[in-house]
């Protein structure tokens, strides 16, 4: 399962790819992913959005291969 | 087309919320608003768990420790200070354990050269004159009669093989080399042999053969018998005595070579 979402990430583009590292791996408030990426609230606002929709839809589109309590509805 | 871009607007729009959300980023109106909404619309409230199940999924994913050079801020020395000082130990230490295999494989390899090209040589050098001595001295011949316990095991069945065609052919196979131990030790139990028939059956036969029957059997020189040939001390003493240098060389080659692989191995390391 970690290789498939590990998979949906790297759909992603970079940009939301860093966003969403450092949001949900690292923990990290969008305050302080602002200043480490330099780069301002509102982008990181809607890149961390569009990147967690995105990975939503893809393991939407995977939910098969997903155990049935990690299947999204 | 415009009520597409317009719909996928909103639904950016609506995921921002939604994460922002989760984050509890959102501000006390927005809070107020989506919650409302929330309780009104199960389809919004659905795409809240799924974005809030792929948070989750995103943060148990299991962590991979990233390289040490990797995470350091390039101003971070990327050694302690310690280190510098163990390379160089380690740098001359593998040329120079190198160079120690080298010339103790080479030593090892010569010595065993040696053993094996030594007994050939002294061989060769050994049984060269005796054919010589044995067709041009007879009365030597029972001086090697005599001492029959003293000779190698090999040498009554090579005397035997001698014996049968000796008195016939002692003449033409003495002078002959190519043959090797064959041709030059059955020779004087040949004579000897010859003598034996001589004294029994008479010497008029064996006249025409051997030009001095009488000689051959009486004079017993006992000066040279105990001593063994000198290509048995050559080949076979020697050897014997150099073998436990080379297992030892052998071993110490095989130490520094293991020794080498892993010096190197560390300053590859460093």
């Amino acid at each position: 399962m970690a290789r498939l979402i590990q998979a949906g990430i790297e759909t992603l583009p970079p940009g939301q790819r860093v966003t969403l590292a450092l949001s949900d791996v690292q923990g990290m408030s969008y305050q302080e992913i602002a200043e480490a990426t330099d780069i301002s609230l509102g982008t990181v606002k809607s890149r961390l959005a569009r990147a967690r929709a995105k990975l939503r839809d893809y393991l939407r589109e995977q939910g098969e291969l997903l155990p049935a309590r990690y299947r999204l509805g | 087309m415009r009520r597409l871009f317009g719909q996928a607007r909103e639904r950016e729009r609506r995921d921002e919320l939604l994460s922002a959300y989760l984050d509890g980023e959102l501000s006390a109106g927005e809070l107020v608003r989506l919650e409302a909404q929330l309780v009104n619309d199960p389809a919004l409230q659905a795409e809240l768990d799924a974005l809030r199940q792929t948070v989750a999924l995103v943060r148990d994913l299991p962590q991979i420790p990233s390289p040490r050079n990797f995470i350091l801020p390039q101003a971070t020395p990327s050694r302690p200070r310690s280190a510098p000082l163990a390379r160089p130990r380690r740098a001359w230490a593998a040329p120079l354990l190198t160079a120690a295999t080298a010339v103790v494989s080479l030593l090892f390899v010569a010595l065993l050269s040696l053993d094996l090209l030594l007994p050939r040589m002294a061989g060769n050098l050994a049984f060269a004159p005796e054919p010589q001595m044995a067709a041009e001295t007879p009365q030597e011949m029972p001086v090697e009669q005599e001492a029959p316990a003293e000779m190698p095991p090999a040498a009554p069945d090579e005397a035997e093989v001698g014996a049968d065609r000796a008195p016939e052919e002692e003449k033409a196979i003495s002078p002959v080399m190519g043959g090797g131990g064959l041709t030059a030790t059955p020779t004087p139990l040949a004579t000897t042999l010859a003598a034996a028939e001589r004294s029994g059956e008479g010497a008029d036969h064996w006249d025409s053969v051997s030009e001095e029957p009488a000689e051959v059997a009486p004079p017993p020189v006992e000066e040279e018998s105990p001593e063994p040939p000198e290509s048995e001390v050559i080949g076979a003493a020697q050897p014997a005595s150099r073998r436990p240098l080379e297992i030892v060389l052998g071993l110490i080659a095989l130490t520094l070579a293991l020794a080498t692989v892993w010096a190197w191995r560390a300053r590859r390391r460093c």
